[in-house]
């Protein structure tokens, strides 16, 4: 057994009155459904089930969970999401076309995943890197400014394929 | 200024180190005060610094602290610090410039006011796509850790106080801090009713305090070198310390910058720059999505709250988006309440439902089918959710409609009567560096 | 009390009264959709806004009145424009996606979002957007899905998690794309599930068994009492044209306020069964009323006659009604006066009920009623998984949860309460025992920490205000009742304000129980058995507690004369079999398990339906004054003509004269005289009741084998909901629950098949592991066949069956 925990007068704390197991257990839920789209690329059903278990809830309360977040996947996608910010600092500087362009070449709708399977391009709203505008997201690195030109894409492309952090599945 | 006070980054740009950090006296105020000052002491300071909160609301911090109860009001139970790291406001970056340079600053912020407030465990609340900057987080809480700053026995007595990281999943309302205090716990992130505050029952219903990334930075300096001091730094006779200004859009080089607070739009937009492509300026957001336009005539306004509030606006996160005469502000305003609307949580009606009939209305007058009718109804429609909707979030979203009516009636008329959008429409970047 | 004005109205309210309330009280209903007088308020459909003038000389502002206690001083208008200008929106919001199918929704003409919409004055689609769609899910028998219509004001799930304790239901997504559903689709499986249709403000749960049957408004719908338990539940049968077509609640606070459980609300099939028997039949050919009430009147006659009044027998039930106790009492006891008369068919929940009764009076306390348990601190229950014998007393004693008061279970096998009560699944031989321990620790404060949950359990009660014990019924026995009866006067003495109640075997356990002097059955059966009785009359009774000899010899009786409504062997067996009314025909009343007298009034004409008869082409050619089929009578009045038939010359009493005459000639019952459907009903005089005799032995110490109790389940054993399919599908076949500790014994796990053995005779049945069972015990559910004569709580063998997992 670990000393008790003192507070700031060295009065052991009621840990009582905090978060009992259970609560504790549910904290995790949104790194337990991380960890799993960090394997499997997203959360099937199955995976969802085994989170809630893990996570001492019912499906339906890790579901209610997992369909909230930007950045959780309930449904199949590419091996390497490209979230590319819609907002408005980025839009002011040419997101949009970088939207276009980037699908263009890709072959697919935003929103979608190459046929290879390889890609999905999603839109997101701001990542905070507003300065580096327009910019996207794609597994750990944030990609900017960004220029929508046919040869940048293309550049942007194979630094996401290099990039290793961004690849799942 | 010459003293960075905030973001002071360490060698090369990187990262404070503890060591970096400790050599600019770093932590020698948290080991000031754990030996010489009891906690209820350092409320007093902090009240009279005129620290406001950084997170957009501007709120009192000192007051913000009195609000816990401490000493024989407390029950003995734990009590919770817990920092919102979410930054997910539109236009607002400045949060991860302090996590990037400096983020033993914010530790020690952390220690201290949760040694005011008495409180048992400091929690980090960070949006996931900041993984460097949590990452960078993390390891400074490690080295605090290892240097006995945080832990069982900070600094060696007996007080045992640590602080968690915890990634988000993603979404704008967990910045608002209710609903983040039901995203940590694991629940969907609807904001909670206040009353009861946080302060009373917070995460996991005991009494917590959420503070801003920046609000918190600010604390080893104001217990450092006095509230005085801390007044001092300002520009303006009302204003109190530093703000991480930030400016993006059109903007030559978009960045962000420690000032005084009380800087004005001139002063930062020729630091950054100015407009982009040396264009006109037309108007800028000053303070993140949910904050109301202002225009060429408030350049000389100084960016503190009282200020901008009397012109009309908020200062928000003091992180401004900048209009060039080619970007038509009805378009930008559909940009932002697509966002307002995709980000609602879902709880109340006037947010979840009245939000997408805003952004079909301004489909309809940037798209130039609209009529004067249309005009008439969105300003009211706006009218009826700012002040009615459960949290702030779709307040906020009625704050740049609202501006848009004030400064751009003639554009929004414009649009109506040429049945099209009078700009150019948004090209693709033309300068290329990678 | 503050005082407010509200809209031109003073009034005073109780101190935090919010101004939905208060509005109510002024006469005002502010239109809301999220908030609920029993789920609370939690502002979210902003539906409700009025502006508030405080005595502050604040300037005024609008708030959601759901949301805003009263103060006193404060002036509250709904007619600013403000006000009135939001609740527009609102709506208009509301509208954008709502697919306005008002034509085909089965809530149209019930639906608040109807009603709102029009109060608020929204009539035109300011700007046509694309409406949202969803796919809807399959949610059980009972539950029909329509997704689209959500206006999201979350009060379901309010309702299905936080007040019903699910959590196979919430919601999904977020923006305007919030779901309300399950994870998959399948079965609710809250046993509470239908007060989602109640719940929801429009059509997006609505009745599946209503579903396009009817245009509400064209339903007949009387004030009725729900005949599927003790509880006593108040509910709005409603019918068209002579077909029963829903059950919906009434609100009655005194007992299950706007809440039922599923048993009640859809448990209703046995009414329309095709297999109802519906036609008067003397030995196997059809005949009229008059022939057949005439011929076992002179029989009955002839027989009291020659063979004596002794060898005459009449047997009723819990759920026949009160009226129909005594007309058969009267019958009985004055007409045929020497007969016998028992008031329940099963000797077992004869003698329990009996014993209940008494415990009641013994305890000396007022009655744990269902409203009572709203302001109990700390609840015991005692010997039963409330949720399978008095479910909605299970709903309430989580709101005591809820509330931050206590719940303490002392059964085994409890399901319901486990995440909101402390459990302790005692053995039923056990329980008095644990109750007397519980009795002899409340003076046991002294500071040590109770680890012990009795201990705790003791303490709690001890410093509780109002302490109420609720007993089961099928897992107490007689000492359990008295130890529970001592423990409710123990804690009385301590200067609490304690309750006490039981829950009783049928809608009517409690009147049968007050009308029998002593337990009766045991000496008819024997009698029967035996060959000494020549007639009987059963009235709305079952057999299946009887052994295949008593069952075999009332085939052979002379005369054996069978009133009821179920299909069933009774009806086979029957010499002359007289259909009679169901509660839902009928005029009648209940007492609830409290003690609670309750009124109920017809609401379905009886007959062959309109629907039956129009076969597909057109409405019928042939016509009639009377319905086809429309002979049916309620049970009273039939007793009371055979009673007119063997007397020749008595009058057959009315309704109002048979409950002056039971108000007048028992002690304790004078409030019959006075009572109304539609109203809370009224408690039989308790302290004056004459208390019936009678024992009930304690269950059978440890034998061989496994001590094995038969137990209701929530659904699929009571005996008239179980008629109907679709219960019996959201039912499935029953199940016997048992220990871990025998299940490793016998080799099954977690699942598996058993035999149970006694004398000479096995039966087989699925079982399942449940962590709340005794070692030793084995909790088999009523529907379950069990081998004859295995008494409560008697052992049995219990072999697992190889091959079965
Ligand atoms: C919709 C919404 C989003 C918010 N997002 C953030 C955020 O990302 N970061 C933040 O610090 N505060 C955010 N806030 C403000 C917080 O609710 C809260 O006021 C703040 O964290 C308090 O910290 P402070 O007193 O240090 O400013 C948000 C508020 C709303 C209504
Ligand atoms: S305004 Fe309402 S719907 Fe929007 S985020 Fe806040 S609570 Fe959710
Ligand atoms: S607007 Fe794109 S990163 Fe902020």
């Amino acid at each position: 057994m670990s000393d008790p925990q003192l507070d700031v007068h060295g009065n052991a704390v009621k840990l009582e009155l905090g978060p009992d197991e259970r609560a504790r257990k549910r904290e995790k839920i949104v790194d337990v459904l991380w960890a799993i789209q960090q394997r499997k690329g997203w959360i099937d059903d199955n995976s969802l089930k085994a989170a809630a278990a893990e996570c001492a809830l019912s499906p339906q309360e890790a579901d209610e969970v997992a369909t909230f977040y930007n950045l959780l996947f309930r449904r199949p996608v590419g091996k390497r999401v490209v979230f590319v910010c819609d907002s408005i600092s980025c839009e002011l500087t040419g997101g949009a076309v970088l939207m276009e362009r980037l699908c263009a070449e890709l072959a697919i709708e935003p929103g979608g995943t190459t046929a290879d399977g390889e890609y999905t391009v999603l839109p997101i709203v701001c990542l905070g890197h507003c300065d580096m505008a327009p910019c996207c997201l794609a597994g750990e690195t944030v990609h900017g400014p960004l220029d929508s030109a046919p040869d940048a894409i293309k550049s942007l492309i194979q630094r996401i394929k290099n990039d290793r952090s961004a690849a799942r599945g | 200024m010459t003293e960075v006070l905030l973001a002071a980054k360490g060698k090369n740009g990187a990262p404070a180190t503890l060591d970096e950090y400790r050599s600019a006296q770093g932590y020698a105020t948290l080991e000031r005060v754990l030996k010489d000052m009891k906690p209820a002491d350092l409320i007093p300071i902090v009240k009279d610094s005129g620290l406001r909160g950084r997170g957009g609301a501007g709120f009192p911090s000192g007051l913000k602290w009195s609000f816990v109860a401490t000493g024989d009001k407390a029950d003995g139970g734990p009590k919770y610090l817990v920092v919102n790291a979410d930054e997910m406001e539109p236009g607002t970056f400045k949060d991860r410039v302090i996590l990037e340079s400096n983020p033993h600053v914010m530790i020690e912020g952390i220690v201290l006011a949760a040694y005011a407030m008495e409180m048992t465990d400091g929690f980090v609340f960070i949006r996931r796509e900041y993984f460097k900057q949590a990452d960078i987080l993390e390891r400074a809480i490690d080295e605090a850790r290892k240097a006995g700053i945080l832990g069982h026995s900070v600094l060696g007595g007996k007080w045992s106080f640590d602080i968690h990281v915890h990634r988000s999943g993603g979404r704008y309302i967990c910045g608002e801090e209710t609903a983040l205090l039901n995203a940590f716990e694991g629940r969907k992130a609807q904001p909670r009713s206040k009353p009861p505050f946080p302060a009373v029952r917070g995460l996991w219903g005991r009494p917590t305090t959420v503070h801003n990334v920046e609000t918190l930075a600010n604390v080893p300096g104001i217990l450092r070198n006095g509230a005085a001091w801390f007044k001092g730094l300002a520009k303006n006779p009302e204003g109190a310390g530093t703000k991480m200004y930030g400016g993006s859009g059109s903007l030559e080089r978009p960045m962000c910058v420690e000032r005084p607070i009380g800087t004005t739009l001139r002063e930062l937009m020729a630091e950054m720059g100015g407009v982009k492509g040396g264009k006109q300026l037309l108007g800028v957001i000053p303070g993140g999505a949910s904050t109301a336009f202002l225009t060429p005539e408030h350049l000389d306004v100084p960016l503190d709250f009282d200020p901008v509030v009397k012109v009309g606006s908020r200062l928000g996160t003091g992180t401004f988006i900048v209009f060039s005469e080619d970007d038509c502000p009805v378009h930008g305003t559909l940009n932002l309440q697509r966002f307002f609307a995709r980000e609602s949580c879902g709880f109340c009606t006037p947010c979840r439902d009245g939000l997408p009939f805003g952004v079909g209305i301004l489909e309809r007058i940037e798209g130039g089918t609209a009529t004067m009718g249309d005009l008439d109804l969105l300003d009211d429609l706006f009218r009826n959710i700012g002040p009615n909707s459960f949290c702030a979030h779709a307040a906020g979203a009625a704050e740049p409609v609202r501006g848009l009516y004030q400064h751009f009636r003639g554009i929004l008329e414009d649009h109506i009567h040429q049945h099209r959008c009078p700009f150019p429409k948004p090209g693709a970047r033309e300068v290329t560096h990678v | 009390m503050p005082e407010i004005l509200f809209d031109g109205r003073k009034i005073a309210v109780p101190a935090g009264t919010n101004l939905v309330e208060a509005g109510l009280a002024a006469g005002v209903p502010v239109p809301v959709f999220c908030y609920h007088k029993d789920l609370g308020a939690v502002g979210s459909c902003r539906v409700c806004a009025c502006t508030i003038k405080g005595a502050d000389g604040k300037p005024p502002r609008t708030v959601m009145a759901c949301m805003t206690a009263a103060a006193d001083g404060m002036e509250v208008t709904t007619l600013d424009k403000a006000s009135v200008d939001l609740r527009r929106y609102v709506v208009e919001w509301l509208m954008l996606n709502h697919p306005h199918d008002c034509p085909i929704c089965d809530e149209g003409g019930e639906c608040q979002l109807q009603d709102v919409t029009i109060a608020c004055g929204h009539s035109q689609r300011r700007v046509p957007t694309m409406k949202r769609t969803f796919q809807n899910q399959f949610l059980g028998e009972f539950i029909q899905h329509e997704m689209n219509r959500c206006i999201t004001c979350y009060r379901c799930e309010r309702f299905y998690k936080d007040y019903a304790g699910g959590d196979d239901f919430g919601s999904t997504g977020s923006r305007d794309r919030v779901y309300f559903g399950r994870f998959e689709d399948g079965p609710l499986e809250s046993p509470f599930s239908g007060n989602l249709v109640e719940m929801c403000p429009t059509g997006v749960f609505t009745d599946k068994l209503f579903r396009y049957k009817s245009r509400v408004w064209d339903l007949e719908i009387g004030h009725s009492v729900c005949p599927h338990c003790s509880v006593g539940c108040n509910v709005h049968p409603g019918s068209r044209f002579r077909e029963l077509q829903r059950v919906r609640v009434r609100d009655n606070p005194a007992v299950n306020g706007v809440f039922l459980c599923d048993r009640g609300q859809f448990g209703h099939g046995y009414v329309m069964d095709p297999e109802r028997p519906m036609t008067v039949r003397l030995q196997g050919e059809s005949t009229s009323w008059d022939q057949a009430l005439g011929t076992a009147g002179a029989e009955l006659l002839g027989i009291a006659r020659h063979a004596g009044p002794a060898s005459i027998a009449f047997v009723t039930s819990a759920r026949a009604s009160v009226e129909t106790h005594a007309a058969l009492e009267g019958l009985a006891e004055e007409s045929l006066a020497g007969s016998r008369i028992a008031h329940f068919d099963d000797p077992d929940r004869e003698a329990r009920a009996l014993v209940a009764l008494q415990a009641l009076a013994a305890a000396g306390c007022p009655p744990l009623d269902q409203g009572d348990l709203a302001h109990v601190d700390v609840l015991l229950i005692a010997g039963a998984a409330l949720v399978n014998e008095a479910p909605l007393a299970a709903l309430a004693a989580r709101q005591v949860a809820r509330r931050g008061g206590k719940v303490f279970v002392l059964a085994p096998g409890e399901t319901y309460l486990n995440d909101v009560a402390t459990v302790i699944p005692a053995h039923p031989a056990r329980l008095a025992a644990e109750l007397g321990t519980v009795s002899a620790k409340l003076g046991d404060s002294n500071g040590a920490a109770a680890d012990d949950p009795r201990l705790t359990l003791a303490r709690a009660l001890a410093a509780a205000k109002a302490p109420g014990i609720l007993l089961g019924s099928d897992l107490v026995d007689g000492p359990a009742f008295q130890a529970g009866a001592a423990l409710a006067k123990a804690l009385a003495a301590r200067g609490t304000a304690p309750r006490f109640g039981c829950v009783f075997p049928g809608p009517n356990g409690f009147g049968a129980a007050a009308m029998s002097a002593k337990p009766a059955l045991p000496g008819i059966l024997a009698d029967l058995e035996a060959g000494k009785l020549q007639a009987m009359v059963l009235v709305e009774c079952e057999t299946s507690a009887w052994t295949p000899a008593q069952v075999e010899a009332l085939k052979q009786l002379p005369l054996c004369v069978v009133l009821d409504y179920l299909p069933g062997p009774l009806h086979q067996a029957a010499g002359m079999f007289l259909p009679t009314e169901a509660t839902y025909e009928t005029d009648g009343s209940y007492v609830n398990r409290a003690g609670r007298l309750q009124a109920f009034a017809r609401s379905r004409r009886i007959g062959v339906p309109v629907r039956a008869d129009f076969q597909g082409s057109s409405f019928p050619r042939d016509y009639a004054v009377e319905p086809p089929l429309g002979d049916v009578r309620v049970a009273w009045r039939v007793l009371e003509q055979l009673r007119q038939a063997a007397l020749g010359k008595a009058e057959a009493r009315t309704l109002a004269e048979l409950r002056a005459h039971i108000a007048r000639t028992r002690p304790g019952w004078a409030p019959l005289r006075d009572i109304a459907p539609g109203s809370q009903g009224a408690m039989l005089e308790l302290a004056v009741l004459a208390a019936p005799q009678g024992s009930l032995a304690a269950f059978p110490a440890a034998g061989s084998g496994l001590a094995v109790f038969r137990i209701d389940r929530t659904l699929g054993s009571e005996v008239l909901s179980r008629v109907a399919a679709p219960m019996r599908k959201m039912a499935g076949p029953p199940v016997a629950l048992l220990s871990p500790a025998d299940a490793k014994r016998l080799g099954i796990d977690g699942a598996g098949s058993i035999g149970i053995t006694a004398g000479n005779r096995t039966v087989e049945l699925a079982a399942r592991v449940h962590p709340a069972v005794p070692e030793g015990t084995l909790l088999v559910p009523r529907d379950a066949e069990l081998p004859h004569g295995l008494a409560q709580g008697a052992a049995a063998n219990v072999a697992a069956l190889a091959g079965a997992r």
